[in-house]
């Protein structure tokens, strides 16, 4: 029912699209790839996932289509838009900064 | 550009093929449901197992989809008419509130609306003149006699008319004349202007031409320009009426013209406009007859015309040094044309509104208490949404567009109540809005009254929305909800609308105790005549058959034959009745005195032997005129007391001597008649003078063709008057008779400036004070209903039921005393803008602002005991075992 705790909003974006950035997926395997590379850390839940997908979709910063999965049944298959791809790279760097300021501020107090 | 198409052909997708897309979100979480399931059953879970933890993970799914879809941000038309649609139906499923509530908007939106549109036709709606706010009506001034509205004489308007600050100046008089030759004679009123008169207003005929340069020359003007009006009524819209010819006090003139609908001036009462020639080099100082209205020239000010003016006043002042001296003071006012027409109805349609935003609030305030305790009957379905998954946005969208709903249905049965109510007020006697149109439901209103919907819908829903959508789940689910904490806050929040509603309420009961104690005194001023059972009416003999020597027979023989007429008490004829628009008059000059020309003014009334007896004017001293006095001539004068205690204070006025003027006979003072209020009930009585109707009244200037007949009958005054046009017709059958009034009528129709604010505000407070009332007895009813069980207790534990009695009107004086303490501040604030509405009572009147509080106290006592005495009636034993 809740958003990840441990994650900063808006961080979720940025997720998706890095994750997208690679090729197109549907959600379920975002929600698997996201968990893998950050090594079981970060957990997705769908019911933070669909409704940032669909806001995405919205944005115009990803668009979807209808395919065949891996297991052969109808999924739905998101991919980074022009549009998305320069906001990934836009929130990329803010979030560099902002990691960088909150590590140096937690190292330094 | 793309994204924006996409997301366009998104929105549009979602909207309308949402069947479609909701399958797809189905389709997509149970993708993700199967996947889950899978990986659960790769990592050695059982079957059941794998399931149920995978919707474990997936959470409420129901919520998810209503999230994913709030995350297309688009639901949001759909949304609307599904909530509007929803909304119709919950007002259906509760007829009693939708009734209440939608009488009570009624009301409120609908005499704003109707309030509204007298504004807007007063005071807002561009006049019907392209450039109207530049066109200023040019008056003389006078100020040691406080005059502010002076006409003008030729040489003045030709001086004034060479202004350098006013593009044009244009002269126009007033007068009547008689039509005859179609249909029955009749009397029609006519504007006479100069050449400039349609340019300055900038507006032509609809149909034929203005004046021509020809026709303005002297002996030229037998043209004549028609009002539509009178071009509808008397000549059926025929546009071939150019050209030909009609007969005017017996004289053919040609229609040249049409005016335009609109074209109302220089008020909406002008029949026909023919031309006027003043020649260049007049010198008639001593007539006074111009109306001036010009146009001011673009970047030039109001102060700098008046400047100009001025100084063209002080040059005609030494071109006619001996007409001038005795009138020192004299000067020239500007006023812009709408100030003109509205300037003294202004504070009273303003605060008209006032009043009536002031009820409107009030009817709103209520809605909103309704609405709160609907919202508690409604609590349980409203926190079931919540539960699975609605939004509190989501809810208060939805509460707001039923509330729309409630609101626009009110606005509309509002309509019909500004229709009735713009019909039924007495307005078009009280405003001038003859001369700018008469408020209609026009688009503009329509559009204000949409505006007033809605905005009081959202303000006044807003509230009860947030309060109603709070959720208190567990609370609300879990048990019935009595006595739940959101439903004590709810009534902390009504008692404080009610408050609100007591204050707005004690401002118009303070606005309409002002007006009705000014009526009072006004309706009980002593006129010092006896306006019951008389007729008056106006005829007007034209000159070319009755020249000098004939008209005065005319009228003696016109009132021997009324005299005849079974039923008729007595009969006079008169030059001016009491309380009609100008008076005329004139300067004096006392035997003996030496005193400067122009300080003694007094009302010139010319009246036949039995005005006195016809009016019921009793005479305090000497005698009335009668007909021996025609022989020989000079006749005498009568005077009245404010003439002869102002003149004569000390001396006995009968048997001294005045002339008009110095080359005019003396007249001897025969008789004191006593005061009337010959200029209105608010006014201070004036010096007057009565003189014997004859053809040469002795050097007064006045027009003693046109007479008013006065009659005073024992029967019913319509069959008098057509008793009277028989008689008249066999005099003349070319004469009207116009202006057909009963005295009371006049009298009535110079109070209607304070009776329509009076009647309107009391009205007003009338209803508010009413939906107060209600609003009251309904919160202490509901606090009473929600406290039975607590009441039970108290009286099971021996509380006395006039302990409980006490305990519940405390709410209701308790409420009284804030919002009446606050109402009547704000009222303290408020009054002083009706003070120039105000007849002998000082906008501060402290028995007024103590009946103010006296009424509201009972009214809201009497509210609150039915609650409150139904609280005493609890059955102990029932209200336990309700538990």
């Amino acid at each position: 029912m809740t958003k990840p705790k441990d994650l900063v909003q808006g961080t979720l974006d940025l997720l998706i699209l890095k994750t997208l950035a690679l090729e197109p997926m549907h959600g379920w395997a975002i929600a698997q790839r996201i968990r893998q590379i950050s090594g079981d850390v970060l957990r997705v839940g769908q019911s933070a996932l669909y409704p940032a997908l669909h806001k995405l979709e919205q944005h115009g910063w990803i668009k979807s289509e209808w395919k065949i999965s891996e297991t052969n049944r109808r999924a739905k298959y998101y991919s980074l838009t022009r549009v998305g791809r320069k906001a990934l790279a836009d929130e990329a760097e803010n979030w560099e900064r902002l990691s960088a300021a909150i590590s140096a501020l937690v190292r330094a107090v | 550009m793309s994204r924006w198409l996409t997301q366009i052909r998104l929105a549009v997708r979602s909207l309308f093929r949402r069947p479609q897309v909701d399958r797809e979100l189905d389709e997509e979480f149970q993708y993700h449901l199967e996947r889950e399931i899978e990986e659960n059953l790769h990592r050695g879970l059982a079957p059941e197992e794998a399931r149920y933890a995978a919707m474990r993970e997936m959470g409420a799914i129901a919520k998810n989809k209503e999230e994913s879809r709030d995350a297309r941000r688009l639901n949001w038309i759909q949304d609307l008419v599904q909530d509007l649609r929803y909304g119709l139906r919950m007002l259906r499923k509760s007829p009693r509130f939708t009734a209440v509530a939608i009488f009570t908007l009624a009301i409120g939106i609908g005499a704003t609306t109707a309030i509204f549109s007298i504004v807007d036709s007063l005071l807002l709606r561009a006049l019907p003149y392209p450039d109207a706010r530049r066109i200023v009506r040019i008056w003389n001034t006078f100020s040691p006699r406080g005059m502010t509205e002076l006409t003008a004489s030729e040489p003045e308007f030709l001086e004034y008319h060479q202004s350098q600050t006013l593009a044009r100046v244009a002269g126009f008089a007033l007068g009547s004349l008689t039509l005859t030759g179609r249909g029955d004679p009749a009397r029609l009123s006519v504007s006479w202007g100069t050449s400039d008169f349609f340019d300055v207003l900038g507006i032509q005929p609809a149909i034929g031409r203005s004046f021509s340069a020809d026709e303005l020359e002297p002996g030229n003007g037998q043209v004549v320009i028609l009002s539509h009006h009178l071009w509808e009524d008397r000549f059926g819209s025929d546009p071939s009426i150019i050209g030909k010819s009609v007969i005017l006090n017996g004289k053919a003139c040609t229609v040249i013209g049409i005016m335009p609908a609109t074209f109302r001036f220089p008020s909406g009462e002008i029949d026909l406009w023919q031309p006027l020639h003043i020649a260049a080099n007049s010198s008639n100082l001593g007539n006074h007859y111009l109306n001036l209205v010009g146009d001011l020239k673009p970047q030039v000010s109001l102060e700098q015309s008046k400047a100009e003016m001025e100084t063209l006043l002080a040059r005609i002042e030494q071109k006619y040094p001996a007409y001038y001296s005795g009138a020192v003071g004299l000067g020239v006012n500007l006023v812009p044309l709408r100030e003109q027409m509205v300037g003294n109805v202004r504070p009273t349609v303003l605060v008209l509104m006032a009043g009536v935003a002031f009820m409107l609030l009030i009817a709103c305030t209520n809605i909103a208490s309704l609405l709160l305790a609907h919202g508690e009957v409604r609590k349980k379905e409203i926190a079931t949404r919540i539960a699975i998954g609605a939004s509190r946005a989501r809810i208060i969208l939805q509460l707001l567009a039923e509330n729309l709903v409630l609101f626009l249905a009110g606005g509309a049965a509002g309509l019909a109540v500004a229709y009735l109510g713009l019909k039924l007020a007495p307005v078009e006697q009280s405003l001038p809005l003859q001369q700018l149109g008469t408020p209609s439901l026009d688009f503009r209103v329509l559009s204000f009254a949409a505006i007033i919907c809605v905005s009081t819908g959202f303000l006044f829903g807003l509230i009860p929305a947030l309060k109603t959508s709070q959720p208190q789940l567990n609370e609300i689910l879990k048990e019935n909800g009595r006595d739940a904490m959101g439903s004590r806050h709810h009534v902390r929040t009504r008692s404080l609308l009610v408050m609100s509603e007591i204050a707005f309420s004690v401002v118009l009961l303070a606005g309409a105790g002002l007006m009705i104690a000014s009526l009072m005194r006004l309706l009980g001023v002593q006129l010092g005549f006896d306006s019951a059972n008389v007729v008056t009416m106006r005829l007007s003999l034209p000159e070319l058959r009755y020249p000098n020597g004939r008209f005065a027979t005319f009228y003696r023989d016109f009132q021997e034959k009324v005299r005849g007429i079974p039923s008729v008490k007595a009969v006079a004829i008169v030059n001016q009745l009491p309380m009609s628009e100008v008076m005329a008059n004139s300067s004096f000059e006392v035997e003996g005195w030496q005193l400067e020309a122009g300080t003694n003014i007094a009302n010139t009334q010319v009246i036949s032997p039995d005005y006195f007896s016809v009016m019921g004017i009793p005479l305090v001293r000497g005698r009335a005129l009668d007909e021996r006095d025609l022989n020989p001539a000079p006749s005498p004068v009568v005077v009245n007391q404010t003439l002869a205690r102002k003149i004569w204070p000390n001396e006995d006025a009968i048997g001294k001597r005045l002339r008009l003027k110095a080359d005019a006979p003396w007249l001897t003072v025969v008789g004191i008649a006593s005061d009337i209020k010959n200029e209105g009930s608010s006014k201070a009585t004036k010096p007057e003078l009565y003189f014997l109707y004859t053809e040469k009244p002795f050097g007064l200037w006045a027009d003693l063709r046109s007479m008013t007949l006065v009659v005073r009958t024992s029967s019913e005054p319509q069959r008098i008057v057509n008793a009277i046009r028989g008689e008249l017709n066999g005099l003349d059958p070319d004469l009207p008779i116009y202006k057909v009034q009963t005295l009371g009528e006049i009298v009535s129709a110079s109070t209607s400036q304070t009776r329509l604010p009076a009647l309107l505000l009391s009205v007003f407070a009338g209803i508010a004070l009413l939906l107060a009332a209600v609003g009251v007895y309904g919160v202490l009813a509901y606090t009473v209903a929600q406290s039975t069980h607590e009441i039970g207790v108290r009286m099971a534990l021996g509380a006395p039921r006039q302990q409980i009695l006490k305990s519940f009107l405390g709410h209701g004086i308790r409420w009284a005393a804030i919002g009446g303490s606050a109402g009547l501040v704000a009222a303290f604030i408020l009054v002083r803008f009706m003070r120039s509405m105000l007849f002998e009572v000082r906008p501060y009147d402290p028995t007024i602002f103590l009946s103010v509080a006296g009424v509201l106290g009972i009214v809201v006592l009497l509210a609150c005991y039915f609650p409150a005495s139904r609280a005493t009636r609890v059955d102990p034993m029932v209200a336990l075992r309700y538990e």
